[in-house]
């Protein structure tokens, strides 16, 4: 019982095509207007702190984390939620630490932020290279991910229709970037957290009723029927197998923390702010947001292990990537009544919204960053009209070979893409961050080493890792090639980011040192305070 | 007398005697624009850096404490607390509550502390800005 029923997949149909219609009118309507290019990058700049909150959340809520955390938590339990919980400490750090000062700094895009302090054309190029080697292998994890899922929801089987689904989804989410910009993304992105928090919270309460809202009687269900036992509430599991699985679990974990909110799609939404005082305001509603659906994942994750058993989730992903989807499903029982199959309907809907929006977020961080920091900044500026027709080319140069990567890889185990994604976010594009907001003496060399060497020293070690090879979720299952037996590279090279970035700042010599920290004091007051209103 | 220009000034009158000593002096010009900004930016400095570490570590440290617990303490973590419930899912389950509070703790910080300071520097540099292109 792994596909959905005829009617079921009918108005399965019927709510694709309403979402992708009217998503696609909406940006339209609201696309930017012909040579504003602020409105273009940032869409509305006095978007209220709470509409540009839910935008922040949804962005952050990508398809990857509904499908993969839910499995994940379907799969090994306490695991899961404790990836859950990550997944939200991740975007809290980013309120505490960064999205402040990211927002006085930054003007478009991350090369904005970088090169606030040091005007130069090499960082701004370095800084679109690592944008889009962080956010490539997610945007090809959501759309292969996404092929599988509309072939699942609608009962597509062949390989061809769902390669055929890939590009077509992968088309219109290009449109979207294309056409709306970050205003019309901002729209969608609120149009889907509400959906999906909404639809959530109705399936997680219908499933707490199925067990008398008694929680430990949710649990232990979920135990009995995952195959573990026990072990299913205690940590471990996922991580079982390993060398040091303890050490393999604490950091896999702080690699999602520190990695998850500092991914350029997320950043990108800091400087849509008016202010710091926005932002702030902001991410409040943010970060309570993805908390709220932290609770509702957990709940139906379980719910599906508890109703329908692991067997039948594995049986229809190995991943158990459809979790969410089958459990929000026995939620409603055996027979629906015409309420309950429009709210299922809804569930699929609001998955829809999550898998178009999410990657149309990432394809429009890579194309601004590639039209802002590598075209726009040549000698000669190009007119603003210009500049947005070469982010909205870029949106297509980016998006057509991720298409064709996307239906490369679609046949692999995509966890491995996913990790790789939190692990630069974490070993180059966090460090690199947090070096230049807050550390006075940051040199060039030093901003160069950080992003170069720890993209690189993420990526060599990455092959090493279980994920690639010798293991039945990674990507070449069937050879053995590990030589760094964790999950995650963040052990090694998270702290060869922040090393490389002293040891680039030290080798650059007092004197540099001294320069750049005059430069950056010149530039505290903005940074800080926010004083003057960017260029 | 030119402290009439400012009507809540707050000495009381014996100390008008003082005025005539520095009578050359035009009201307020050196002390605004360089040391008041100075000053002003250290005071956010720390303000920022004080909220930003406490925030920053106590998240990280709690987290990382419950993650160290998980891994290297599971018969802790799995006993139960109530019917069905083990200690590790309800700590982690009340991470939520518990971040939602931060979130509100550190609005209600900010504002007090960090927005008047930010805000007074920024005045501080449009005034500046404006004093400069007047005396272009």
């Amino acid at each position: 019982m792994t596909g959905f029923s005829d009617s079921a997949q009918a108005m399965s149909l019927v709510a694709f095509t309403v979402v992708a219609t009217i998503t696609l009118l909406l940006c339209v309507m609201t696309g930017p207007d012909r040579d504003d290019l602020d409105e273009f990058y940032t869409g509305y700049n006095g978007l209220s702190p709470m509409r540009n909150g839910l935008a922040v959340a949804g962005d952050y809520i990508s398809a990857a984390t509904v499908l993969g955390t839910g499995g994940v938590i379907a799969l090994f339990g306490y695991d899961g939620v404790v990836l859950a919980l990550s997944t939200a400490l991740s975007l809290m750090l980013l309120m505490f630490l960064l999205a402040e000062p990211l927002r006085n700094a930054g003007r478009f895009t991350m090369g904005d932020a970088l090169a606030r302090r040091m005007p130069d054309r090499t960082v701004r190029i370095t800084a679109c290279a690592a944008t889009l080697t962080a956010l490539l292998p997610l945007m090809l994890v959501q759309l292969a991910g996404t092929g599988d899922l509309l072939a699942f929801i609608l009962g597509f089987s062949g390989p061809g229709l769902k390669t055929g689904c890939i590009v077509g989804l992968g088309i219109l989410m290009i449109s979207y970037a294309a056409i709306g910009g970050m205003k019309g993304t901002a729209l969608i992105q609120i149009m889907k957290i509400v959906m999906l928090l909404g639809s959530g919270a109705v399936v997680a309460v219908l499933i707490l009723n199925r067990f008398d809202w008694n929680l430990g009687g949710l649990f232990e269900q979920a135990a009995r029927n995952s195959g573990a036992g026990s072990a299913f509430l205690g940590s471990g599991l996922q991580f079982a197998g390993g060398p040091s699985p303890r050490l393999d679990m604490i950091t896999s974990q702080l690699t999602v923390v520190l990695g998850g909110a500092c991914l350029p799609h997320i950043t990108m939404r800091m400087y849509t702010a008016g202010s710091a005082r926005q932002v702030r305001r902001s991410m409040s509603w943010a970060v309570p947001a993805v908390a709220l659906f932290v609770l509702v994942i957990t709940v139906v994750g379980f719910g599906a292990t508890a109703l329908i058993g692991r067997e039948t989730i594995v049986g229809a992903d190995p991943q158990g990537n459809t979790a969410y989807l089958l459990g929000a499903r026995a939620a409603f029982g055996a027979d629906v009544s015409t309420a309950e199959s429009f709210l299922f309907t809804t569930v699929t809907a609001a998955l829809f919204l999550t898998v178009l929006a999410s990657v149309a977020g990432m394809i429009l961080a890579c194309a601004n960053s590639l039209a802002h920091d590598v075209f726009a900044h040549r000698r000669q500026q190009p007119s603003p009209r210009r500049e947005m027709t070469l982010a909205r080319v870029s949106a297509a140069a980016v998006g057509v070979p991720a298409i064709v990567l996307a239906t490369l890889v679609q046949h692999h185990s995509l966890q491995p893409l996913v990790t790789l994604s939190f692990c630069l976010g974490a070993s180059a594009i966090a460090p690199a961050l947090v070096y230049s907001l807050f550390w006075r003496r940051y040199t060039r060399t030093g901003l160069l080493c950080t992003l170069i060497g720890g993209s690189l020293g993420t990526l060599v070690l990455m092959t090493g890792t279980n994920l690639v090879s010798g293991s039945p979720i990674s990507a070449f299952p069937d050879h053995d090639f590990t030589w760094f037996p964790f999950t995650t590279t963040g052990l090694v090279s998270i702290p060869l980011g922040f090393a490389l970035g002293w040891l680039g700042t030290v080798a650059s010599g007092r004197q540099k040192a001294e320069e750049h920290r005059r430069q950056y004091e010149a530039v505290e007051g903005w940074i800080l305070a926010g004083a003057v209103r960017k260029d | 007398m030119s402290y009439d220009t400012s009507p809540s000034y707050p000495f009381p009158p014996h100390h008008r005697p003082h005025q005539p000593n520095q009578p050359h002096q035009p009201p307020h010009r050196p002390r605004h624009a360089a040391l008041g900004r100075h000053s002003d930016l250290r005071v956010l400095r720390t303000a920022y850096r004080w909220q930003r570490r406490v925030a920053t570590l106590t998240a990280l440290g709690y987290f990382t404490l419950f993650l160290v617990l998980s891994a290297s303490a599971p018969s802790l973590m799995t006993d139960e607390v109530a019917d069905g419930l083990p200690l590790g899912l309800l700590l982690g389950l009340l991470q939520v509550p518990v971040t939602c509070a931060a979130v509100a703790l550190y609005e209600y910080t900010a504002r007090r502390r960090v927005d008047p300071i930010a805000e007074r520097i920024r005045k501080q540099a449009e005034l500046d800005t404006k004093r400069a292109e007047a005396g272009r």
